[in-house]
C-alpha cells in the first residue's frame, strides 16, 4: 500500500531549483535522503510537512482512508493532517522556555498515551531520569535531539519524518536507538497507575519485544557520517534516495541496497549501496 | 478528510476607518491559538478588538457560532443583547493591566468581578474561584487582598489573564500580553498560556509583534500588513519560508 507518493515536486529559490522529486513510499518502509550539505534533504522534508511551499508538484498521502494532495491543503486542514498523521523531527527543537521535557511529552503525546510509556520511551533513548523534570530547553544538545525524536514519536503518525536526527545522539545510544524510536510500540493498554519501580533489564527487555510490532514509514534525511551507525541497525534494508549536489534531479531507488558497498563518485556527493 | 469543526468566531470582511483595516476575514476554529502579527500600526489591535465586540467595524460582520448551525451577528445585536453575550463568552487580555482591571477594588473582588458580572451570586463560591485562580497563575495568596496597582508589572498580567478565564470563556482575546515584562515573566507567561489553553480547550486570539511567541505559542499566524491579511501559514512556515514581503521583512528582523 502507498502511503506516500511524491510527484515532481520542486522548489524555487530565485533562478535556483531544488527538484523535481519523485518517489513513493509503501508501508513499513523505510526512505532514506542522502545527499552533500545543501543539496535540499531538508528542503524536500519540508515541502512534504509543508514548512515550505512548494512551487510545483503533488505529494499524496494516505491519511488513513483519504488520499490528499499536501500542497493543495489549507493552512486549517494542514495543521489537522499533520497532528492526526505526521511526524517531524527538526534539526533543532523548539521548545517554551522552561517546560521540562517531561511536560513537552506529555503535551505533544497522542490522545491515550500514558506516562509509563513517555517514561520508557526516554529511557530507550538513554535520556537520564533526573533531567526529565528540568527545563528542555537546558539540556545538552544530544540529549535535546533525541527529545526531539521521542516528542515525534509519541504523536504515533502514520509517517515520520526525521530531519537530522543527529550523529551526536545515534552516537552515544546506538544500541537504543533502534529500538525505541526507529520502530514502532504498539498501542499499550491504558494505565491507570504509573510504574513508579526501577524496570530490570529483563523487564526492558520484554517490553522492547512490543516496540517493532507495528511500524511507521520513515523518512529518514541524514548525513554521510550517521550511515555507518544506521547500517549497523540493519535499518537501511529498504530503501534509499541519494540527491545530487546540485538539486533532487536524481533520486535512485535501490531495492537490494545492503548487499552492495558504496562508491562515491568525483564532483558530487551521491551514494550507491 | 475528517470534517473540519465549524469555526467559533467568523470575521467577515473587517474594514475600519478609512486605512486601519481593510476587507480583513478570518476565521478562529474551537481550541485554536491563532496569532496575529504585524507591524505596530498594521491594524491589529484594531482587529482585535472589533473580534472582540468592543468596536463595531465601519464594514462586515463579526459571526460568533452559537451551537453546531447557528450563529449570531455580533454588532447586529442590540447593545442590551451583545453585552451579555460578550461578557459570557469572552475573555479580554489588554497590553495595559489597567485598561481591563479594577484598581479602587481587591485582586481578589477583581477576579470575582467577572463571576458576579455573569449572574453568580454566591460570595463563598466567587472566592473559592478567586483562590483556585490564584494558585493556578502562580500568584502569592498572601496578596489577594491588596490592590492591584500595587502588583508588579508581570503579576497584574496574570491577574488579569485569572480575571480574563474565571468564568470558562469560549475564546480569549490577548492583546500583547508579554509587553513590558522581563524575559523571564515573559517565559513563565508563555508557558502558563500554553498549559492554561490545553487544561481548558480556550480558543485563543493572540496579538503580538513579536514572532517567537507565535512561534512557541500559535497553532496558526496571520501576518496583518497595512490593514490587510497578507498571509496565512503555520507558524515554523512562517518563519522558514515566508512568501509575502511584509512577512519577510518580520523574519528577517527577528531576534
Amino acid at each position: 500500500m502507498t502511503i506516500l507518493c511524491v510527484e515532481g515536486l520542486a522548489k524555487r529559490y530565485g533562478d535556483r531549483t531544488i527538484g523535481p522529486a519523485t518517489f513513493t513510499l509503501t508501508a513499513g518502509e523505510v526512505g532514506l535522503v542522502v545527499g552533500g550539505s545543501g543539496s535540499g534533504k531538508s528542503t524536500l522534508l519540508d515541502l512534504i510537512y509543508g514548512t515550505r511551499v512548494a512551487s510545483a508538484g503533488t505529494a499524496i498521502l494516505d491519511t488513513g482512508g483519504w488520499r490528499r494532495d499536501l500542497l493543495t491543503l489549507s493552512v486549517v486542514e494542514l495543521i489537522s493532517i499533520r497532528r492526526s498523521t505526521i511526524g517531524y523531527c527538526t534539526q533543532f527543537l523548539t521548545a517554551i522556555p522552561g517546560k521540562s521535557g517531561r511536560d513537552l511529552a506529555r503535551e505533544t503525546a497522542a490522545p491515550g498515551t500514558c506516562l509509563t510509556e513517555i517514561e520508557g520511551l526516554f529511557e530507550q533513548l538513554a535520556l537520564p531520569p533526573h533531567i526529565w523534570d528540568l527545563p528542555a530547553v537546558t539540556w545538552s544538545g544530544g540529549e535535546k535531539q533525541r527529545l526531539n525524536i521521542a516528542l515525534a514519536a509519541l504523536r504515533r503518525p502514520r509517517i515520520l519524518l526525521l530531519d537530522e536526527p543527529s550523529p551526536r545522539s545515534i552516537d552515544r545510544c546506538t544500541p537504543s536507538f533502534g529500538p525505541s524510536c526507529l520502530t514502532w510500540r504498539k498501542r499499550a493498554p491504558r494505565c491507570s497507575s504509573a510504574c513508579t519501580k526501577p524496570r530490570t533489564a529483563s523487564q526492558r527487555q520484554g517490553q522492547r519485544s512490543h516496540w517493532i510490532q507495528q511500524k511507521p514509514n520513515y523518512l529518514l534525511n541524514t548525513s554521510r557520517s550517521t550511515l555507518p551507525s544506521l547500517r549497523r541497525l540493519r535499518m537501511l534494508r529498504n530503501t534509499y534516495f541519494t540527491i545530487k549536489k546540485n538539486g533532487l534531479s536524481e533520486l535512485a531507488r535501490n531495492a537490494h541496497a545492503k548487499s552492495q558497498r558504496p562508491s562515491f563518485g568525483a564532483g558530487t556527493v551521491m551514494l550507491h549501496f | 478528510m475528517p470534517d473540519l469543526p465549524q469555526p467559533l468566531l467568523t470575521l467577515d470582511g473587517i474594514s475600519f476607518g478609512g486605512r486601519i483595516v481593510r476587507g480583513a476575514s478570518l476565521s478562529l476554529y474551537p481550541g485554536e491559538v491563532l496569532c496575529l502579527v504585524g507591524k505596530s500600526g498594521a491594524g491589529k489591535s484594531t482587529l482585535l478588538r472589533t473580534a472582540a465586540g468592543c468596536l463595531p467595524p465601519t464594514k462586515g460582520r463579526v459571526l460568533l457560532s452559537v451551537d453546531d448551525r447557528a450563529s449570531l451577528s455580533l454588532y447586529d445585536l442590540p447593545e442590551q443583547a451583545l453585552v451579555p453575550l460578550r461578557r459570557r463568552r469572552f475573555g479580554f487580555v489588554a497590553q495595559d493591566a489597567r485598561e481591563t482591571l479594577d484598581l479602587a477594588a481587591s485582586a481578589a473582588a477583581n477576579i470575582a468581578q467577572t463571576l458576579f458580572d455573569n449572574g453568580e451570586r454566591h460570595f463563598g463560591r466567587a472566592l473559592e474561584a478567586a483562590r483556585h485562580w490564584f494558585a493556578a497563575l502562580d500568584l502569592d495568596e498572601a496578596r489577594m487582598r491588596d490592590l492591584p496597582g500595587v502588583f508588579s508589572g508581570g503579576m497584574q498580567q496574570r491577574l488579569q489573564i485569572a480575571r480574563a478565564l474565571v468564568h470558562e470563556p469560549d475564546i480569549l482575546f490577548l492583546d500583547e500580553p508579554t509587553t513590558g515584562l522581563d524575559t523571564s515573566a515573559q517565559a513563565r507567561l508563555l508557558r502558563l498560556l500554553s498549559e492554561l489553553q490545553r487544561r481548558t480547550g480556550v480558543a485563543m486570539l493572540l496579538v503580538t509583534h513579536d514572532l517567537r511567541i507565535a512561534r512557541l505559542l500559535a497553532h496558526r499566524v496571520i501576518v496583518l500588513h497595512e490593514g490587510r491579511i497578507v498571509e496565512e501559514a503555520p507558524p515554523d512556515r512562517l518563519v522558514t519560508d515566508p512568501c509575502h514581503p511584509a512577512s519577510r521583512d518580520l523574519v528577517a528582523s527577528m531576534i
